[in-house]
């Protein structure tokens, strides 16, 4: 296994209509990888769509930033600028992120704060 | 993809069907929809989403305003859903306890003309 890629960035108008666009390129990414079978990948774009969706209620006129990166154990996806928190009307979408994917963290660094969202891989032949 | 949604009647219920994605591009969509079906009619709403092929908050946000809407005029929502990734998404939130789903358009147009819980 190799490791850490590095990450694809995506960066797309902050409007409701490129949400789908970003959820299909972060799933063919996510799909590309042999050790994601197609319910995770389902589960990711489904999470990912929902950051994104939020990320776009928070900067209607602005852009929207998405990070994929490959780590050798783990398929990441930070949504730049997004949520910090569940709130009232990010519940439901809360609700959906944090069983759809294996971790959910808020990460300031450099500046920027992101919704990262990690996909624990399963190893491909076993862990023999 | 758009969504597209066609509307029957059938046997006092009214039948929306979707096809495509609801999510928050489309969810607008679908909610003027049962907003207009509402205004014309007090009959039952049965929403197919066998046709949908993704669907997340801002279309569960939508259908549940859609219940309220219909129950506050004495009516019902009722919905037709097999599709594992679809109920998975009413599973996670709890909204299998909220909706009554049926596996398929005849079973919600024989409930929705039952009594009603």
């Amino acid at each position: 296994m190799s490791d850490a890629q590095p990450p694809v960035d995506l960066e797309v108008p902050a409007r409701p209509e490129y949400v789908r666009l970003v959820r299909l390129v972060v799933g063919a990414l996510a799909a590309s990888r042999r050790d994601l079978d197609d319910d995770r990948v389902e589960d990711l774009r489904l999470a990912v769509s929902e950051a994104c969706t939020l990320a776009v209620a928070e900067a209607p006129n602005g852009r929207l930033h998405v990070a994929c990166t490959e780590d050798p154990d783990a398929f990441v996806v930070d949504v730049f600028d997004g949520p910090v928190d569940s709130t009232e009307d990010g519940g439901l979408a809360f609700a959906l992120i944090r069983a759809l994917v294996d971790e959910v963290d808020v990460v300031q660094e450099g500046g920027s704060r992101r919704l990262r969202l990690r996909v624990i891989s399963a190893p491909a032949h076993g862990w023999g | 993809m758009d969504l597209r949604l066609e509307t029957s009647d059938r046997d006092g219920a009214t039948v929306l069907s979707a096809h495509g994605e609801i999510d928050v591009a489309t969810a607008p969509q679908l909610r003027q929809q049962i907003v207009e079906l509402a205004s014309e009619s007090s009959a039952p709403l049965v929403i197919d989403l066998e046709g949908v092929d993704f669907l997340d908050s801002t279309g569960l946000g939508v259908l549940v305003s859609g219940l309220k809407r219909f129950r506050t005029l004495g009516s019902d929502v009722l919905l037709v859903a097999t599709r594992p990734r679809i109920l998975k998404v009413f599973e996670i939130t709890g909204l299998t306890q909220v909706f009554s789903i049926h596996p398929t358009v005849e079973d919600a147009v024989s409930a929705a003309s039952g009594p009603r819980p």
